[in-house]
């Protein structure tokens, strides 16, 4: 292997971006654990977990401005060099999703446990999207990448569904209005959250193909 | 110009000027170039890149018309001033050319020439060649032909050959005027590779013409145009975010 | 305009050939001459037999040892008296007055008429040194003789080698002397041997030195030491052509010389193109 040392900056670009990964993970699954606990503490290590996120998103930015203007990347460095730097970006906008359900999540009251059933199944999935996504970067598998991308529909399903009953709990009951409406920007959150790793997929199939896909 | 270097300065060139006849062809160049880094020395052709780098072995020395002021210190040295012995500088800083330029002998001879000179028998000699030509990146290639006319090697080995001879006197600096110009992009970044390897042992200063090179290897780039130094830094900075209009205008190619 | 340039271009090429043809012609007529008329009398006896009866029989031993001597005195003193010189000349000397003027001596050396060489010979080896008529002051005279073809073949020879050369040498911290001697001179042995090939067929032929300075009329035996009397193959057809004691008799015997002469001076230019050859083939890929 020639080139050594960009091969070697490619690594770390790429190492990156899993570790982005594996950090907003980690922020979903401790934000929707405070939507079960109101757990202002762990709300706050999410928001610590945000800045090291936000840190490394500028750390990827500065690795592709380098390695654009001094290493001439062509061809399928490229096209990973240039999707690193868009899925840092989304990486970034999922662990500030985490943080903004973190942050409804521990101003909220009990008593809202038959809504929230969907709401974790969603939180799941989403968390599963993300991981799966990882997976798919780490290897540049387009065929996980695509599959993956699938499973948004569900996140969407479950997203209208459970915004309806919501909207209608409301209508039947104005007590519980502020809640409901907490777990409406809750569940946007999660949509949100699922668009984004479909994007970081459709990136991935472009590294591997070299294809301009809509997966969304 | 960065203050401080993180393994220390190798080469401190103050006020510098070089004339050749009447022609000022350098400038009051000052300049630090750090230990075990690689430094690139880029600008259009004419620029006085490779006349100042041959002033860092004194290689100008060789052109009668040549006349300098200035200092310039190799690890403390002032290597201008009269008690400097200029056979023992060129040990201290060795010089690959732009045209490979192996002798007309074996591979053995090619490499053992200079320790042989310099006084080291015989019997290290194998050792020697071995360590350099490994060092070199060209021991797997060549190893069962020694013998073999240096001559009959493609350009890029004949250029690792170059480096390798040049490894062989243990030099501490290594000065490459555009090392790769001669030749195909695959040899080309088998020596870059090899330079970004040596530069963990030796202080290396390279010129090129390829901006793209100095980019890809360097980890301070100076930048020459018409015998002055505009701009020197971090190549990091040089590429993304240069100081001076004339340096963005050579990198961006809108020069002229 | 198009039809006149290639016009133009046959002329001149027509030119080149009837010259080419010429010379050829030329050398092929005194081959001819040389060796139809010569080879009758070669034999064993006649190229390892002194001269007898007046020169009219036998052979001409003695003149093949002289010369071939002669040859070799000149080019021990000569080659690394020129190639000094010319190292000197192309690698340490500055430009200016002086070079300028040692540059146009030797041009003017080259220029002399032999026999004022023999002139200077006689006057500083044989008389002044007192080495007499011998072959010592002989060779040392064809040296001088031959000393400007060796420079400048040498000279030439040195400025050839790639530039590259000197400074990858220079570059390892190596002096110019030690450059000079295992780099660039063993680069510049074709040329200069192209020189001593030069000079050995100048030293083979010139006549007027040697008269003057140690070659004998008649001397059928082999000198014993270099402060010998000797006789030379040119000198010996001279004297046999012009004073002998039977001119037209001895005809063959001029001939035969002549032919010898030559085989000489190619046999010892193929030892000197084999040595070349073997070291250009050592300087290409």
């Amino acid at each position: 292997m020639t080139r050594d040392l960009f091969q070697q900056n490619m690594g770390t670009l790429k190492g990156y971006i899993i570790e982005m990964g594996e950090l907003s993970s980690e922020a979903i699954l401790g934000a929707i654990q405070v939507l079960k606990t109101q757990d202002a503490e762990l709300a706050d290590i999410i928001y610590q977990g945000d800045e090291i996120i936000d840190n490394y998103e500028l750390k990827v930015e500065k690795c592709t401005t380098q390695l654009i203007a001094r290493q001439n990347p062509t061809a399928g460095d490229m096209r990973l060099i240039i999707s690193c730097f868009k899925i840092a970006i989304d990486l970034e906008r999922m662990s500030d999703l985490a943080v903004d359900i973190a942050n409804v999540a521990k101003c909220m009251e009990k008593k809202h446990e038959e809504h929230l059933d969907n709401i974790l199944k969603m939180a799941e999935i989403c968390d599963e999207m993300l991981n799966q996504t990882i997976k798919a970067f780490e290897t540049l598998d387009h065929e996980l990448a695509a599959s993956t991308a699938l499973k948004d529909e569900e996140v969407d399903k479950l997203f209208y569904g459970t915004q309806n009953r919501l909207i209608e709990a409301m209508i039947e009951d104005k007590a519980l209005i502020t809640n409901a409406s907490h777990l409406l920007l809750v569940l946007r959150y999660l949509e949100r959250f699922g668009d984004h790793a479909c994007n970081i997929c459709e990136s991935i199939v472009y590294v591997a193909t070299g294809q301009r896909v809509n997966l969304n | 110009m960065p203050e401080t270097y993180e393994n220390g300065t190798e080469i401190e060139v103050k006020n510098l000027n070089l004339w050749y006849g009447d022609n000022h062809a350098l400038h009051d160049i000052s300049i630090d170039i750090p230990k075990n880094s690689v430094t690139a020395f880029i600008g259009p052709s004419g620029c006085g890149k490779s006349t100042f780098l041959r002033c860092l072995n004194r290689m100008n020395d060789l052109i009668p018309s040549c006349r300098i002021e200035g200092h310039v210190n190799v690890s403390g040295e002032d290597i201008y001033s009269r008690e400097t012995d200029v056979v023992d500088l060129r040990k201290k800083v060795g010089m690959v050319f732009q045209k490979p330029n192996p002798f007309p002998m074996s591979i053995f001879d090619n490499i053992s020439y200079g320790p042989k000179i310099h006084g080291m028998s015989k019997k290290e000699m194998p050792s020697i060649v071995e360590n350099a030509l490994k060092s070199g990146a060209l021991w797997e290639e060549i190893a069962d032909r020694l013998d073999a006319s240096a001559l009959d090697l493609s350009g890029g080995q004949q250029q690792r050959l170059c480096i390798a001879r040049t490894l062989a006197v243990k030099p501490e600096v290594i000065l490459f005027d555009e090392p790769c110009s001669a030749l195909d992009p695959i040899s080309t970044s088998k020596i870059e590779d090899l330079i970004l390897e040596l530069k963990k042992d030796y202080t290396i200063v390279i010129v090129t013409h390829n901006m793209q090179q100095a980019a890809r290897i360097s980890d301070y780039t100076a930048f020459f145009l018409l015998g002055d130094l505009i701009e020197f830094g971090k190549t990091n900075q040089i590429f993304e975010n240069p100081q001076k209009k004339e340096t963005e205008d050579y990198i961006t190619g809108r020069f002229g | 305009m198009f039809s006149n340039a290639k016009l133009n271009e046959k002329i001149a090429f027509a030119l080149l050939k009837v010259a080419m043809a010429m010379v050829i012609a030329f050398v092929v007529i005194i081959l001819y001459d040389i060796i139809s008329n010569g080879y009758g009398i070669l034999s064993i006896e006649f190229i390892t037999s002194a001269p007898r009866k007046g020169m009219t029989q036998g052979g001409i031993f003695p003149a093949i040892v002289g010369t071939t001597y002669l040859i070799m005195g000149s080019m021990i003193v000569a080659l690394p008296l020129g190639i000094l010189a010319a190292i000197y000349l192309t690698e340490y000397a500055q430009p200016g007055k002086t070079t300028w003027m040692i540059e146009m001596a030797i041009n003017n050396l080259a220029g002399t008429p032999s026999v004022v060489f023999g002139l200077f010979g006689l006057a500083i080896f044989v008389k002044y040194f007192g080495f007499g008529d011998s072959i010592l002051s002989a060779s040392l005279t064809l040296a001088l003789l031959i000393l400007p073809i060796i420079i400048r073949a040498s000279q030439e020879a040195l400025l050839t080698v790639p530039k590259e050369y000197r400074e990858a040498s220079l570059a390892l911290g190596v002096t110019k002397w030690e450059t000079i001697r295992k780099v660039v001179l063993p680069a510049a042995i074709p040329g200069v041997v192209t020189g001593a090939i030069l000079g050995v067929g100048r030293v083979a032929g010139e006549t007027a030195p040697i008269l003057l300075t140690g070659a004998a009329y008649f001397y059928p035996r082999l000198p014993s030491t270099i402060f010998s009397q000797f006789m030379a193959l040119p000198y010996h057809l001279y004297v046999l052509a012009t004073a002998g004691t039977n001119i037209s008799q001895t005809r063959p015997i001029q001939y035969g010389t002549a032919l010898i002469l030559l085989l000489l001076v190619l046999f010892v230019n193929v030892i000197a193109v084999t040595i070349r050859s073997h070291y250009r083939k050592k300087l290409k890929r």
